[in-house]
């Protein structure tokens, strides 16, 4: 079997630099390409917008700011992805209802499998 | 020139003295008014109603008899000074309602003038108490967070000396000293609120445990950084330290480090300068402590940084714009 994240290319949005070395760290493991990890929300907005990108995880909170353009951004390129978040309840975000939530602190293989589930389900939307 | 003044009916003098009556009394606010002595010489009926007296027992001074002990003296006191001054204030303070409950007032106290000449004051308070109980239930919750934040931490402290329990090698001392050094910035930052601190304090803090003066220098003025940065700052810090006390400048006895750092003209410049260390261990091992410095660090400053090997020790040179602080 193949690394689970073989040949993706990963933006990695954190504003945490010691957790943004962790989630590099594992998703190179897992054969990824990590693009960032960007810190800010301007930083990240413009990776999203024009970096050649498979899959995304978003920290919800970036030094208080959402970062919710970011994820539009994705949207409009069809790259999917996951929010990571230190609150414990849900984003209590309509709009991004469907897009799977890790909740602070995780570990790396459920990282490492939340973002595997991504390319496995509905190939079709990259199309 | 016609004097007269036809925009009011006749009799408007006695509706306009009955309506502002009305207003005294009937308005959601409590009022009162005191003279040229600074003595109070009237209250409307909101302000009997809530204290449950007459206008005689609050006449005068009588109306501080109703004021929290805690407070009366530094209420009385910024009275006088703002009558004194014929200055607006706006003073808190607690005061006996008529069931015995003390209750905080929010009393905005202004001067006035008749025919030109200040006469005295008028102030108007509101009860305040539903914000006041919010507000510190709010600070209550804060500080048992910072205490369990603390806590948090040294369980993880416990658990890893646990976990660590029989294995050799260095890992289980660093990681320890790591997560104090994490500890150490975060009780600086609930010190202070989470609002920025200082570098230099941030600085004496964490190099405090690794040698004195004569040994590592720190240096510099005062430059507020922002808690996200502190942290990292901190923890990079602690990086130096703890290589430099394993294999560099303060592993031998005559090996000196500076930490100095300046601003310059809205330029931020830090220099972590070892002198004396032994040739430095060839390893082409990028660890933790090498990341922060060289991206995380840089990253989190928007700026550059530098880590070299000298023949006198290790050097880190960080330049960045000088860290914003927000509000």
């Amino acid at each position: 079997m193949g690394l689970a994240l073989g040949g993706q290319r990963v933006l990695v949005v954190e504003d945490e630099a010691v957790l943004g070395m962790l989630i590099e760290d594992v998703l190179e493991l897992a054969g990824a390409t990590v693009v960032g990890p960007a810190t800010r929300l301007p930083q990240a907005l413009a990776m999203a917008s024009n970096e050649p990108l498979d899959l995304a995880v978003l920290d919800v909170n970036l030094h208080g700011e959402m970062v919710f353009p970011v994820a539009r951004a994705l949207r409009e390129r069809n790259v999917r992805f996951i929010f990571a978040t230190g609150y414990s309840d849900a984003l209590g975000h309509p709009e991004f209802n469907g897009v799977p939530v890790l909740v602070k602190p995780y570990t790396g293989s459920a990282l490492v499998e939340a973002l595997a589930v991504l390319l496995l389900a509905d190939p079709a939307i990259d199309s | 020139m016609d004097t007269s003044t036809p925009d009011t009916p006749p009799g408007a003098a006695a509706i306009g003295q009955r309506e502002f009556r009305e207003i005294a009394d009937f308005a959601p606010v409590m009022i009162w008014r005191s003279g040229l002595d600074s003595l109070c010489d009237w209250f409307n009926k909101p302000w009997l109603e809530f204290t449950g007296r007459t206008l005689e027992q609050e006449l005068g001074l009588g109306w501080a008899e109703g004021v929290h002990p805690d407070d009366h003296d530094r209420c009385v006191d910024l009275y006088s000074r703002a009558f004194e001054a014929r200055e607006p204030f706006s003073m808190e303070y607690r005061l006996r309602r008529f069931d015995g409950e003390y209750r905080w007032l929010l009393d905005n106290g202004s001067p006035f003038q008749r025919d030109g000449e200040f006469a005295g004051f008028f102030g108007s308070c509101v009860d305040i108490s539903f914000h006041h109980d919010a507000e510190r239930r709010q600070q209550l919750l804060i500080d048992e967070l910072n205490h369990r934040v603390r806590n948090t931490l040294a369980i993880v402290q416990g658990i890893a000396r646990q976990t660590f329990d029989g294995v050799g090698g260095e890992a289980p001392g660093l990681f320890s000293d790591r997560i104090q050094a994490l500890a150490r910035a975060h009780a600086l930052l609930t010190d202070a609120h989470w609002q920025p601190v200082d570098l230099r304090e941030m600085v004496a803090l964490i190099t405090a445990p690794w040698g004195d003066a004569s040994r590592l220098l720190h240096e510099g003025p005062a430059v507020m950084l922002p808690s996200t940065t502190a942290v990292l700052l901190a923890l990079a810090l602690q990086e130096l330290c703890t290589n430099s006390v394993r294999f560099g400048a303060l592993s031998v006895p005559d090996g000196q480090v500076r930490l100095t750092w300046r601003c310059d003209g809205g330029r931020f410049e830090l220099r972590w300068s070892e002198a004396g260390a032994p040739p430095a261990p060839a390893t082409g091992h990028r660890g933790f402590g090498t990341r922060l410095l060289e991206r995380a660090v840089p990253a989190e400053l928007r700026g550059e940084a530098r880590l070299a090997f000298t023949q006198t020790g290790l050097e880190w040179h960080l330049l960045a714009p000088l860290p914003r602080v927000r509000g």
